[in-house]
């Protein structure tokens, strides 16, 4: 497939690239690592006149700790950078997981980890090429009044796939966005409207430059499942950050579930259960079947939504058990 | 509009004027000629346009000509070593590890950035390694086994 023509844009400075966005924001789209852009382009689901390339901008993929202000991971920072970090690693050990098992070694060479939190949502009626698109009803998404995948379906359910997002959720983390107008920083949980068509809460004129991790974040675990091993996005991930107060009683967690529904779904009733208690494979089985509810999974065409809520209890499970683990007190699962 | 780009692929360096939505594949195989890179899927998900920049595996399908400007790039065209097969390749030869021969460029391009890195892979290690190259004639033990036998012969 060819790409549609445009223009690429190399800014030198993130000033220079917000002007260029004040002046051109309603035909343009960033471009970082494009490993999703570049399909988008191809599949002609998305046709601007500019692409704004962010790569020329020196500095924007510097990853640095500090014991009191944190991680801060520029947005071009690739996934393949963030995953083999060896602070990251150490320290927030969930979001190295995370970005280790987006799709395969050279998608995570070349995606960053600003294009993972900004990743456009999918859905597998949408994210098809132009052609098998062309023999089908247009979908909320492609500008038509319909949900194909949900019966019924008032609004676009596209999901939000990307691994390293409920990893940040239960790290406390945010992003920087700057403007012409100024900069902001928004909490990633906080990121996402649920809503496909805009899934983010990212303004045109908008750039995202730095993912910051507080240095109090609790350490954690993320598990991905997906059919295959490397390549796929996720069916379902989940992510666990937990701390013990001695043994094993639960002093703080937060859970965030990733991709089974249009935003990520922080599970604050599941949290709840665990809160103040010592773990037991009742506890567990009891957060898992509240964390269920909490979430309302979207069908995927090869797995049904109750499929996918029995997974969301399964992995609950599995990745407090996992983080507990982790945490290197206590031994059961 | 076009603009006059240099790219150096397998240690040359060539001046190729091109559009801004040409990608890197296109280029090295329309442009420049180094055909060894196949376009299988052309969306990111097969692992058989697969070149080194800067010695890491990408995809070129998924990669902008003009973001490679500066960089080294490795095609399969510059593995062989004064006209012969480099290691890991006769290695692919002799342990069967190419039937139809479509994805090897790709796996050999992502073996040598593994074996660059890690000359002692394990096998978990090497399977890591090609994950994001598919083999659509079932070869991957083969595939495997040539890329152990590589590394043990200190390619």
């Amino acid at each position: 497939m060819r790409l549609p023509k445009f223009e690429c844009f190399y800014p030198k400075t993130v000033d220079e690239a917000c002007a260029f966005l004040a002046e051109h924001k309603d035909q343009t789209r960033i471009i970082a690592g494009g490993t999703d852009l570049v399909v988008a382009l191809k599949q002609r689901r998305t046709l601007p006149q500019h692409l704004l390339n962010l790569k020329s901008i020196p500095d924007l993929s510097l990853i640095s700790y500090d014991q009191k202000t944190g991680l801060s991971i520029g947005a071009l920072a690739t996934l393949d950078d963030v995953a083999r970090n060896p602070e990251i690693k150490k320290l927030y050990p969930s979001l190295s997981q995370a970005a280790s098992r987006v799709a395969a070694p050279q998608i995570r060479n070349k995606g960053t980890i600003g294009g993972n939190v900004a990743l456009d949502s999918r859905c597998w009626y949408y994210n098809q090429s132009e052609f098998w698109r062309s023999t089908r009803p247009a979908c909320f998404k492609a500008g038509g009044d319909c949900c194909y995948v949900v019966k019924g379906g008032k609004q676009c359910y596209s999901l939000i796939s990307a691994d390293t997002v409920p990893a940040l959720i239960t790290l406390d983390a945010s992003v920087e966005l700057v403007s012409k107008a100024g900069s902001r920083v928004v909490a990633v949980e906080k990121l996402y409207t649920g809503i496909g068509q805009t899934p983010n809460v990212i303004k045109a004129d908008e750039i995202l430059t730095r993912v910051l991790v507080p240095a109090s974040s609790l350490k954690g675990v993320y598990i991905k499942h997906a059919y295959r091993g490397a390549i796929d996005f996720p069916l379902i991930g989940v992510a666990v950050s937990l701390s013990l107060n001695g043994g094993n009683t639960v002093e703080d967690v937060r859970i965030a579930i990733g991709a089974a529904t249009p935003a990520p779904v922080r599970a604050v009733k599941a949290e709840a259960v665990l809160k103040g208690k010592a773990l037991s494979d009742e506890l567990l089985a009891e957060a898992g079947q509240v964390a269920t509810k909490e979430v309302t999974p979207i069908v995927h065409i090869f797995a049904p939504v109750a499929y996918k809520r029995k997974m969301v209890e399964v992995l609950l499970k599995r990745a407090v058990g996992a983080a507990n683990r982790e945490q290197g007190i206590g031994s059961r699962e | 509009m076009k603009q006059l780009i240099e790219l150096k692929v397998n240690g040359e360096v060539y001046e190729v004027a091109i559009e801004s939505h040409r990608t890197l594949l296109e280029v090295l195989r329309e442009s420049l000629g180094f055909v060894g890179t196949k376009r299988g899927c052309d969306e990111g998900t097969c692992g058989a346009c697969t070149v080194l920049v800067n010695g890491k595996p990408i995809l070129s399908c998924l990669m902008l000509a003009t973001d490679a400007i500066g960089a080294e790039i490795e095609t399969i065209e510059g593995q062989a070593i004064t006209g012969k097969p480099s290691p890991l390749q006769k290695a692919f030869v002799d342990y069967g590890a190419i039937q139809c021969g479509f994805c090897s460029p790709g796996m050999i391009l992502s073996a040598k950035a593994l074996l660059r890195e890690n000359p002692k892979p394990t096998e978990r290690e090497i399977k890591e390694a090609i994950s994001g190259n598919l083999c659509r004639c079932t070869g991957y033990i083969k595939i495997v086994e040539a890329i152990k036998v590589a590394a043990e012969s200190n390619v």
